[in-house]
């Protein structure tokens, strides 16, 4: 960190120093400045949070600011909920694309449209992207705090020892999973988060879905129950009925990846910036073995997001909450990406700007642990979740996850479980008209 | 029924003696009291021979049979607690059936037996009644009851008439005496007041700091004291110590003299075997039948004397007071041992005292 | 038993008559402690009532009045149902489990024995700490992969055992249940113990000489004995169970499936993730209303009967000779046949005994020593397979990056572990600060029901205080939010002792109430007629008598304080003023599993404090609950 700090300072120092046109005393007196005393309030969620904190810190020096960070341990969203209908004042909060329209619509949050550069910094995103981060009426809410897709990896060890191929769809996935097994090469070939939180079993389920190639939801925000959606579930629970994954596979800590980097399992669909995590020795038994795939299904696609920064609705000061905004969620002052750079070097977080993921210290750094050409070609097909732009999505997320546990679980056909999610979506379109 | 046999029984708390050395034979269909003041070990004494509490030394036999071994449930053994253990949650019918239940008898005769103690101690119309609900003079019966219900070898009592008021405490005084003699079963009786054991039975054990000081006869203690603790123990008002020269006749000061109230009373023709010192009339007690007299004498020492009747004379009053030397006991001054009563002046045999002691009673 | 002035006039048992004028410094002393309950509990419990009236979307801004639909939809709603089975089975596992439990603790501890002091801490220190840290050991311990448990059984030579032990449902929830029973057992043994002790040692010796060998003793004299105890721990233990959230939440939050939804997660769900206050509300409020059933059924079942007043009738003379029954024939008195000869029973006894109390040892230490071995282990060791328990070397580590994060390089430390040493001061500063407001305001208002318990209005707002006990705490959760942030104290250490001191009072005044009930009224009067004000009388002479209350209820008050996680998680924002438990949840939510090395160097920081004091003051601990709980 010091090191970034340290050369950022050394070029404002050399920036200022050229400008000549300001009096020398002034720019030394820059620094005497003292803060404006109403903090600003930043609320994120635990994720690197020392990172987090350094980077706020290097905002308040840089910009001479003032900004209280909070950080929610558990249940992101709802703990942020609850203390936003308790009349909590935020100016900036972190934020999964899913809970944008649903603030906005609470008017927790304001879009970014008619602020400076803001035309400038859409352009420099890739398209799916800048849809992630709008809302329904196409406004952008949010700046990027990094984009993220499922992503399919393998272990290539695995793989040759038992003689099978990468599977590029269900079929050859079951069947490889099985044939580990039998070889005995690993007793739970296939892994994933499938746990009752919104960043695991949900996304799991809607990459898959989106590999496959089934839109899950339609224009008008209905449920598309078609032969992919169905296959899906099957395959889910064929997986856990054969006994391909490990049995406490819904309770697993840290979304699974601790249980991958020991080796045991063979397949995983995880969050594309934990393949750094399971090719990295220190963390990871298999380091330098974890592969990466397309997506198996017929369309290879993927579930991608990208997370935000959202503006709370009456932010402290507008100007400063969105020079905060632009610090973590774009370029600092000098044009440079150092939040969102050191996020992609240090943990392999990808970003929505173009320029950031064709810069070659970046990609550099993401070579070493995925193979760039697929990941890209992966991003290039992903799907975006539209869905998630309506107000009552989460609570239909949630309760589908419940439901498709138990499921998986072996209770229940699946048509009813596929009656009782289109009943929930009429239910809930009724509750929020 | 049953004997019971102490001997050489010895109890240590650590360091610290609380039993000594005792020697005790109590005869089957006996009532012993074991007598003393508050920590010299009567109711340890009880606990042994229950079995609730281990002798370091010695042997207690019931009939003969060493008892070192058996547990307090095997040694048939009934004891009255000081605060009765009644058990709270069960009616006065089911407390006094318990130990019969333990027995495992034939409900019958649980009914039987239960109804025969009822009916002998007055209970018959509380048994549904709970604990709670009665009096301290009904607990106590209801404990003696659950204690006879089951015929045991041996009736201990720890202080049971303790917790009563004066007049209840007389009355069940009588009825335990009764019952005993009745059933002619062997009781041990632990108790602090003198009266009580006086009264109630065959003999007493009289104990001080874990040490047996006399077993003997109400009458014989009473009128023999073994020492001058048990002669200050017993009787009240207490007996009066003199010093040895008070006697003349060469008395050595060595030795004191034991002088019952009782015995003691204020004449003016005093009797030829009568031993009499002069004193002033302090303090006037009527108590009744009797009239206890506070005398100062010359050395200003306190004597308690009695007198008939309390309207012949006045605080400020010279007095003579009298009593027949063979009433009179002797003490050694340094061991406390009595060594016998005051020999009449003229050399006479030394009398027993006890006619002379009981013609003074009034 | 007593002894009687008169026969056969008594005295009427009730000492004073119920129409006695009550003196103002008694009301003076009560007003604090209801005020504040009123307050900050009463008004937020008001409007979550109200909510539960209603049905509101907060994204939508609608609120739509509904009178009881609410509630009366509840009976339709198929989860519903489901989840109130599992809460019952949890629920009845628990109460059955914690209560066998202490008393075989109890019992235990109830003997003389050397280690006995030493015995008596351990089997405390489940209960010292937070149910937080309790849910991360265990979820730990249960892993599947790389647990603990599993560990254990590998390294003791039976892989084949290993099972990943929350995987199926049914299992889940009874291992949760076990986690609680781990957790509550305790409590239970020290209510227990205190009726043990309160027990006069001549039932037990009449009984032993009645011919009533241990167990009939155990049976006939000492369980309906406990019997005022059992009722209260009764009521205690399934209003604790049906509310238990904290270790769900950490645990298993509701899964694998719905296996573990029991209804105060459901409760959670519908109010805080669906963010249907209203229905919330509801479904949490049949919590209390089944609470308030159970104890009421308790009651009817394990009250005490109402006792007829004594009268001192009812003894007829002693019949002179022989009477109506004669004496029934007995057999004669023969001793039991042993199984045994007596030395071999008595050893055979002894060892027992032994076995038993080392068992109750393992079962309260061992998962704390595993606890402590983990934080010494290295971080990349805890998530070893196969799993196993032996460390490759013992490190401090874990703890200088939680305590010294300065030393340890930016990725391997976190944010969480370097808030450690702030969140413990918070901690203490908010639990010291609790206890002894709590028991100040408890002992005046304890002090002032004990002497006027039968005042209509003492009792009704002694009841009143124990009913705000059966509120689940999340329907507060977010009236007390908006009341704190109202009056500008959300993130503030002051807002948590307020909330705290508003649950807690009603508990250190039961306490206070119980011990003063102990303490005759002479001693009150002695002091009034010799000359002291009430004020000083209380002060200078009851105060000393009930000094080991104060201290037990100090202690009480100073745990439930440390241990506290839902308000302290909506209440605050920054470290400023998180508490422990805050943070150790915020090592939960890592993605980055390689802490978890700091994460159990946290546990045991977070544990150290109250299992000191447990040891410490376990002897106040067992006298605090002997008052606390038989008055019930």
């Amino acid at each position: 960190m010091d090191r970034l700090l340290q050369s950022y300072l050394l070029s404002r120092r050399r920036a200022l120093q050229g400008m000549a046109a300001l009096p020398a005393g002034l720019a030394l007196a820059r620094p005497a400045l003292a803060a404006p005393s109403t903090p600003l309030s930043f609320i994120g969620w635990q994720y690197q949070p020392q990172i987090a904190e350094a980077n706020v810190n290097t905002f308040k020096q840089l910009y001479d600011e003032n900004v209280s960070y909070e950080l929610v341990p558990g249940d992101y969203h709802p703990v942020v909920e609850t203390k936003l209908l308790g009349g909590q004042h935020i100016d900036m909060m972190y934020s999964e694309e899913d809970h944008i329209a649903r603030w906005h619509a609470a008017s927790w949050v304001r879009d970014l449209e008619g602020l400076p550069e803001v035309d400038a910094i859409k352009a420099g995103m890739f398209p799916v992207s800048v849809r992630s981060m709008s809302l329904p009426d196409g406004k952008l809410a949010g700046l990027p705090y990094y984009a993220g897709h499922n992503a399919f990896i393998y272990n290539e060890e695995h793989l040759s020892r038992a003689g099978v191929g990468v599977p590029d769809n269900w079929d050859s996935l079951l069947d490889a999973c099985r044939k580990l097994k039998r070889d005995g090469v690993s007793d739970a070939p296939y892994n994933s988060a499938w746990g009752q939180k919104w960043p695991e079993l949900s996304w799991s389920l809607f990459s898959l879905w989106y590999a496959e190639g089934a839109p899950v939801f339609d224009k008008n925000s209905d449920l598309v129950v078609d032969a992919a959606f169905r296959r899906v579930l099957e395959g889910h629970r064929a997986l856990f009925k054969e006994q391909l994954v490990t049995p406490d596979i819904m309770t697993l800590p840290a979304e699974g990846v601790p249980s991958y980097c020991t080796g045991r399992h063979t397949f995983m669909v995880l969050h594309d910036y934990d393949q750094k995590v399971a090719n990295d020795p220190k963390a990871s038994k298999i380091a330098g073995k974890v592969r990466n795939a397309l997506m198996p299904g017929k369309t290879h696609s993927t579930f991608a997001w990208t997370a935000v920064y959202l503006m709370g609705a009456q932010p402290t000061d507008v100007n400063r909450t969105w020079n905060l905004l632009r610090f973590f969620g774009g370029k600092a002052r000098d044009g440079q990406y150092h939040v969102i750079k050191r996020w992609a070097l240090e943990f392999g977080l990808g970003s929505a700007y173009k320029d950031v993921m064709s810069d070659p210290e970046v990609v550099a750094s993401f070579s070493q642990w995925r193979d760039l050409g697929v990941s890209n070609k992966q991003v290039e097909i992903a799907t975006s979740r539209d869905i998630s732009k309506t107000t009552w999505f989460p609570e239909w997320d949630l309760f589908m996850m419940q439901r498709t546990q138990d499921y998986i679980r072996g209770n229940g056909s699946l048509d009813q479980l596929c009656d009782a999610l289109t009943g929930k979506v009429a239910e809930l379109k009724k509750q929020y008209q | 029924m049953a004997s019971i046999s102490i001997r050489d029984v010895s109890k240590s708390y650590g360091a610290l003696p609380v039993l000594q050395g005792l020697d005790l034979d109590i005869r089957d269909g006996e009532f012993v009291s074991f007598l003393g003041p508050s920590g010299c070990g009567k109711s340890t004494l009880l606990f042994c021979i229950a079995g609730l509490e281990e002798i370091s030394g010695g042997a207690i036999r019931l009939d003969g049979q060493d008892m070192g071994r058996i547990p307090p449930r095997d040694r048939n053994i009934a004891l009255v607690f000081q605060d009765y253990a009644l058990y709270p949650h069960m009616r006065v019918r089911e407390n006094i059936a318990f130990p019969l239940q333990q027995q495992r008898l034939p409900a019958q005769t649980v009914q039987k037996q239960v109804a025969w103690a009822a009916e002998l101690l007055g209970l018959e119309a509380l048994l549904d009644r709970s604990p709670a609900e009665l009096s301290g003079g009904q607990r106590q019966r209801v404990a003696v009851g659950r204690a006879i219900v089951r015929n045991p070898a041996a009736l201990l009592m720890d202080e049971p008439l303790s917790n009563l008021d004066a007049s209840l405490r007389v009355r069940m005084r009588t009825e335990i005496k009764r019952l005993q003699r009745e059933l002619g079963m062997t009781v041990v009786f632990v108790t602090h007041d003198q009266e009580e054991a006086m009264v109630l039975s065959d003999r007493i054990a009289v104990m001080d700091a874990g040490v047996l000081q006399q077993f003997a006869e109400p009458m014989t203690v009473y009128r023999e004291p073994a020492n001058q603790f048990v002669a200050s123990f017993i009787g009240s008002p207490q007996m009066n110590f003199l010093p040895g020269p008070v006697a003349g006749g060469g008395m050595a000061a060595s030795s004191l003299l034991g002088v019952r109230p009782y015995d003691l009373s204020p004449t003016r023709r005093p009797g030829p075997d009568d031993l009499t010192v002069e004193g002033t009339l302090t303090l006037i007690e009527p108590a009744g039948p009797v009239t206890f007299l506070d005398v100062t004498l010359a050395d200003g020492s306190l004597v308690k004397a009695t007198c008939p009747d309390p309207r012949t004379h006045q605080p400020g009053e010279p007095l003579t007071l009298a009593v027949p030397r063979g009433s009179v006991s002797v003490f050694n001054a340094d061991n406390g041992k009595r060594t016998g009563a005051l020999a009449p002046p003229s050399g006479a045999r030394v009398r027993d005292g006890v006619a002379e002691a009981v013609a003074h009673r009034a | 038993m007593s002894g009687t002035t008169h026969v056969p006039a008594l005295r009427p048992p009730v000492r004073e008559r119920v129409t006695e004028r009550v003196p103002g410094f008694f009301y003076a002393a009560v007003a604090p402690t209801l005020l504040a309950v009123l307050l900050v509990v009463g008004v937020p419990l008001g409007y979550s009532l109200f909510l539960s009236l209603n049905r509101i979307n907060p994204i939508t801004h609608r609120w739509l009045f509904v009178g009881f639909g609410n509630y009366a939809a509840l009976p339709g709603n198929a989860e519903l149902w489901a989840a109130l089975g599992r809460t019952a089975y949890f629920a009845a596992l628990s109460v059955a489990g914690t209560t066998a439990l202490g008393m075989v603790f109890a019992l235990l501890l109830n003997a003389r024995f050397v280690g006995r002091g030493v015995l008596r801490s351990v089997v405390l220190v489940p209960w010292a700490m937070a149910s937080v840290s309790v849910g991360v050991l265990w979820s730990f311990l249960f892993a599947g992969d790389f647990g603990g448990v599993n560990g254990v059984l590998n390294d003791l030579g039976f892989p084949s055992l290993a099972t990943p032990w929350l995987g199926d449902g049914f299992r889940a929830l009874n291992l949760v249940a076990l986690v609680h029973v781990w957790n509550q057992a305790p409590l239970r043994a020290l209510m227990l113990l205190a009726g043990l002790q309160s027990m006069p040692a001549s039932l037990h010796k009449a009984a032993m000489l009645d011919g009533a060998g241990p167990v009939r003793r155990f049976v006939a004299i000492t369980l309906p004995w406990l019997k005022p105890n059992l009722l209260f721990i009764s009521i205690i233990a399934t209003i604790n169970a049906l509310m238990a959230f904290d270790v769900l939440w950490i645990m298993t939050r509701g899964g694998p499936g719905s296996a573990t939804t029991v209804l105060a997660w459901l409760g959670y769900l519908t109010a805080f993730q669906f963010f249907k206050f209203g229905e919330g509300a509801a479904i949490l409020y049949v919590l209390t209303l089944l609470s308030f059933v159970l104890a009421i059924l308790y009651f009817a079942v394990l009250g005490p009967r109402r006792a007829a007043p004594v009268r001192a009738d009812g003894l007829t003379a002693l019949p002179g000779g022989q009477g109506r029954h004669g004496m029934a024939a007995l057999p004669p008195f023969r001793p039991r046949t042993r199984l045994l000869p007596r030395p071999v029973a008595r050893v055979l006894a002894q060892g027992g005994f032994w076995a038993v109390a080392l068992l109750v040892f393992l079962w309260s230490a061992l998962p704390v020593a595993a606890l402590l071995l983990m934080s010494l282990t290295p971080a990349s060791d805890l998530i070893r397979t196969p799993a196993s328990m032996v460390p490759s070397t013992i490190t401090l580590d874990n703890f200088v990056s939680v305590l010294l994060p300065g030393r340890v390089a930016a990725q391997a430390s976190s944010v969480q572990a370097q808030r450690v040493p702030l969140s413990l001061l918070n901690s203490f500063a908010v639990g010291a600060v609790v206890a002894a407001v709590s028991v100040v305001l408890g002992t005046l208002a304890g002090y002032a029901f004990a002497r006027h318990d039968k005042t209509p209005a003492f009792k009704l707002s002694l009841w009143a205080l124990l009913l705000t006990r059966m509120t689940p705490g999340l329907t507060l959760v977010l009236p007390f939010f908006i009341g704190f942030r109202a009056a500008g104290l959300i993130d503030t250490r002051t807002a948590l002792m307020v909330s705290y001191c508003s649950f807690l009072l009603p508990l250190s005044t039961w306490m206070m109430r119980s011990y003063f009930e102990g303490v005759p009224r002479s001693l009150d009067r002695a002091a009034l007629i010799d000359g002291c004000s009430r004020l000083k009388a209380l002060w200078k002479i009851l105060l000393p008598v009930v000094r080991p209350g104060i201290v037990a209820t100090a202690i009480f008050c100073f745990l439930a304080s440390w241990n506290e996680f839902l308000f302290a998680l909506i209440l605050t924002s920054t470290p400023r003023a998180q508490t422990i438990p805050v943070i150790l949840a915020g090592f939960l939510s890592q993605a980055q599993f390689y802490t978890y090395g700091p994460l159990f160097a946290a546990t045991v920081l977070s544990v150290a404090p109250p299992v000191a004091v447990a040891f410490l003051f376990q002897r106040y601990l067992v006298q605090g609950a002997l008052s606390g709980s038989v008055k019930g």
